[in-house]
């Protein structure tokens, strides 16, 4: 039930009046809080600018759902990236110390591993996501949502009397 | 650009969030303080009514209790309405800094309305140096105080015992006499399929093909010596080969011997067994002082551990440069500190002035300085002084250093408290002294010192004008308990005194003190012949189990250590033998060689003499 749920919010944010553009915006700032611990001074900072700029709302709360399950797997390599970025590395060492010390960041908790692991690999991940999903977004409006209106099974869930009071009632809601 | 919707929502959510944290704010930062007192003491800590307020900023409580964690009834330290500041801006820095923090009214063991105990699942078995060792003193002092007053006046019923002792012994033996069996027998083999006897026959055969009675000239001569020389190295090699075997197979039964040895101890061990099982308590002088006196000792020196291993690991936490990889449960991860001699520490209380009473209205002062997260940072160690007096002239002083600024942790701990009334108190919960006090003094002098994983520690314990009361024990009582009650009847003072050393992981703990040896006489006496009965009974018994697989082993072991020698020594005798024959061989030829050199000497003086005249 949960899967078409995600299968319905994911067609809907594909077919929402919104440029490509703000999707794939939406679904990255979704995937960075999806992908690392939810409690945190970025993930703060993500939530006000997605709720402040014109970015698909939707997109960033599909995104968050999926990272969040797929954060929850790859936890111990976060945490193993992150423990080698903290500890393993001179290098970064002063500059870590440095940030510990600094007011209003200190209360970033980056100087947790799954925190920094994770938005090492979130912050990476946003250079491949970002055009891949615009990308995704323009090709599905061009070819795959006109054959999908097509289908005679969609016609058919679409003409049920159910659907279209399910359309009323989100109408209403919405 | 912007969504207008969004940004209501936003301020709009900024506002319940403030009002929720206004609201909740007191309760979390109360639970977090609960949590980390509670893991630091290692029962509960609560904190009543707190309430934090970022004007100042400041923290106030109505009450702080501190549980006990021996006593979980009772509070350790149960305070009043307290209130300290903290320093504003090191909070955006996730540091808490608290100047001076008065605590006034503490009273320490109060009674408690809820138990304090943590569940057992919050409790960690820690591990290193400090936990090993308060783990080493729990058990010592288990074992010592386990033998109750009945242990001492009931029959023992080794009969029971016996039936379900199961003898080790005896399958030891077993097995030993298998391990050596294979290994006689691995002998045996060896020697049958030695080659020396060929080697030596084949020896003795060219020994005799050199018959130098059929050699004429001295050439021949010479090249038969060299032959004897080589057939002599062979048989020395021989010779040498057959004292390695020699050497091998002596190894080999001195472990045989060595095995037979180690039966003295099985049967010890089974003898030690069966005597745990039947609980026989061992009343000697040593014993007795850790009986009685032991399990308090461990409870104080135990206390102080606890504190120092809490301390050790947090001080570990902010002083490690490379902290160990832990494996921290999904999606919390492990906070690593860094640590920086330019910066503050993560929390710092500089000054906890104390001032109250203890429950026997001792009036207590004393403050407590430079509690931090990393001594590093501020480069002071912590330390402890608190002292008190009483009207009617006790005395108690109390400091403690803690000091993690060296290479090596260190901390030292000294108590005295003189002059202390004893009257409604025991001097221990052993059965073996169970009276209440009507009256006495105590006076109690404690230190411990910890360097590394050195630890020296030691109390002194002195009871005198003492008296016990024995109103309330009850009129039938057994033998023991009459023999008990005739010493402690006789007796006003009561000294003990407990040392506890750790040196390279070997633990030294003794008590000792002046009942020892008048309890142990006397309770030796009176048990003695029931005791001696069943040890005697258990030692006869262990012994007939065992004694027929021992004779067997015994026997089985001279038997064929007798063959496997005759057989040694047939080959020594052969290879000496050869050797003596080849020896004699090389003579003949040399002695031969030498008379045919002297006669070829005598006929060439001969014809030169016919050639002159």
């Amino acid at each position: 039930m949960f899967g078409l749920e995600l299968l319905a919010k994911l067609f809907k944010i594909l077919r929402a009046e919104d440029t490509p553009n703000q999707i794939a915006a939406g679904f990255v700032l979704g995937m960075i809080i999806g992908l690392t611990p939810l409690l945190t001074m970025h993930n703060l900072i993500i939530i006000f600018l997605i709720a402040i700029l014109k970015v698909n709302a939707g997109a960033a709360v599909f995104a968050f759902i999926i990272c969040s399950g797929l954060a929850y797997l790859l936890d111990p390599w976060f945490h193993g990236l992150g423990y080698y970025m903290l500890v393993e590395i001179p290098a970064l060492k002063p500059m870590f110390t440095a940030l510990y010390n600094y007011p209003v960041i200190a209360l970033s908790r980056y100087n947790n591993t799954v925190v920094i692991g994770s938005l090492l690999v979130a912050l990476l991940l946003i250079v491949p996501v970002f055009p891949f999903v615009k990308y995704f977004v323009t090709y599905y409006r061009q070819n795959l949502d006109p054959k999908l209106q097509k289908l005679k099974i969609v016609q058919v869930v679409k003409g049920t009397k159910f659907y279209r009071l399910f359309e009323k009632i989100r109408g209403v809601i919405e | 650009m912007f969504r207008w919707k969004g940004i209501i929502a936003i301020i709009i959510i900024v506002v319940v969030a403030f009002i929720l944290t206004w609201l909740l704010t007191d309760r979390w930062l109360e639970g977090q303080l609960e949590d980390f007192g509670s893991s630091l003491v290692g029962a509960k800590v609560e904190i009543d009514n707190l309430d934090f307020s970022l004007w100042g900023p400041k923290i106030r409580w109505d009450r702080l209790q501190v549980t006990h964690p021996r006593h979980t009834m009772k509070n350790m330290i149960e305070t009043g309405v307290c209130q300290f500041g903290l320093e504003f801006w090191p909070l955006l820095s996730k540091k808490v800094i608290v100047e001076n923090f008065q605590i006034e009214g503490i009273r320490t063991f109060t009674n408690r309305e809820t138990d304090g105990a943590l569940p057992k699942a919050e409790r960690e078995e820690k591990s290193g140096f400090v936990s090993q060792t308060i783990r080493q003193l729990s058990q010592q002092a288990e074992t010592a105080t386990a033998a109750t007053i009945s242990d001492f006046s009931q029959k023992v019923n080794v009969d029971s015992i016996l039936k379900i002792l199961n003898i080790k012994s005896v399958q030891r033996i077993d097995s030993l006499q298998e391990e050596l069996l294979a290994k006689y027998n691995q002998w045996d083999k060896t020697l049958a399929e030695w080659d020396l006897k060929n080697d030596i026959s084949k020896m003795e055969q060219d020994l005799k093909s050199l018959d130098i009675r059929k050699i004429e000239n001295v050439q021949d001569l010479q090249k038969a010596l060299t032959t004897a020389d080589n057939l002599k190295k062979n048989v020395d090699a021989l010779n040498n080969e057959f004292k390695s075997t020699r050497k091998n197979f002596a190894q080999d039964l001195d472990q045989a011997r060595a095995g037979l040895g180690q039966v003295d101890d099985w049967v010890k061990a089974d003898y030690v067994r069966a005597r745990s099982l039947a609980k026989i308590p061992d009343i000697s002088v040593e014993n007795i002082g850790m009986m009685i006196f032991g399990q308090q000792v461990v409870d104080r020196f135990n206390t102080y551990l606890g504190y120092v291993e809490t301390t050790r690991m947090y001080a570990d936490k902010f002083k490690s440069d490379k902290p160990p990889k832990e494996k921290p449960p999904r999606l919390k991860g492990q906070n690593i500190h860094f640590v920086s001699s330019h910066a503050r520490p993560n929390w710092w209380i500089q000054r906890i002035s104390l001032s109250g009473e203890t429950s026997d209205a001792l009036q207590l002062q004393g403050a407590l300085l430079n509690l931090v997260s990393d001594q590093q940072a501020i480069q002071k160690p912590t330390s402890i002084n608190i002292s008190g007096s009483k009207e009617d002239g006790a005395s108690l002083s109390f400091s403690g250093l803690l000091n993690y600024l060296g290479e090596q942790p260190e901390e030292n701990f000294e108590l005295e408290y003189n002059g202390f009334s004893m009257a409604n108190t025991k001097l221990s919960d052993h059965a073996l002294l169970p009276n209440t006090l009507k009256k006495g003094i105590g006076r109690v002098r404690t230190n411990l010192q910890l360097r590394g994983e050195r630890i020296d520690g030691k109390i002194e314990f002195t009871g005198t004008a003492l008296q016990f009361d024995f109103t309330e024990q009850k009129r039938s009582m057994n033998a023991m308990e009459r023999i008990i009650r005739d010493i402690i009847q006789n007796i006003n003072q009561v000294n003990f005194s407990a040392q506890i050393k750790s040196v390279g992981g070997d633990l030294i703990f003794r008590v000792s003190s002046n009942l020892d040896e008048l309890l142990a006489r006397n309770l030796k006496a009176a048990v003695s012949k029931e005791i001696e009965a069943a040890e005697r009974q258990i030692r006869d018994y262990v012994d007939k189990e065992v004694s027929k697989q021992r004779r067997q082993l015994e026997q089985m072991i001279k038997e064929r250590e007798t063959q496997l020698r005759a057989e040694l020594e047939k080959y020594e005798q052969l290879v000496n033998e050869t050797i003596a024959r080849a020896e004699a061989k090389k003579k003949e030829i040399e002695d031969k060689i030498e008379a045919e050199k002297k006669k070829l000497e005598n006929d060439a003086k001969d014809r030169l003499k016919k050639l002159i005249r």
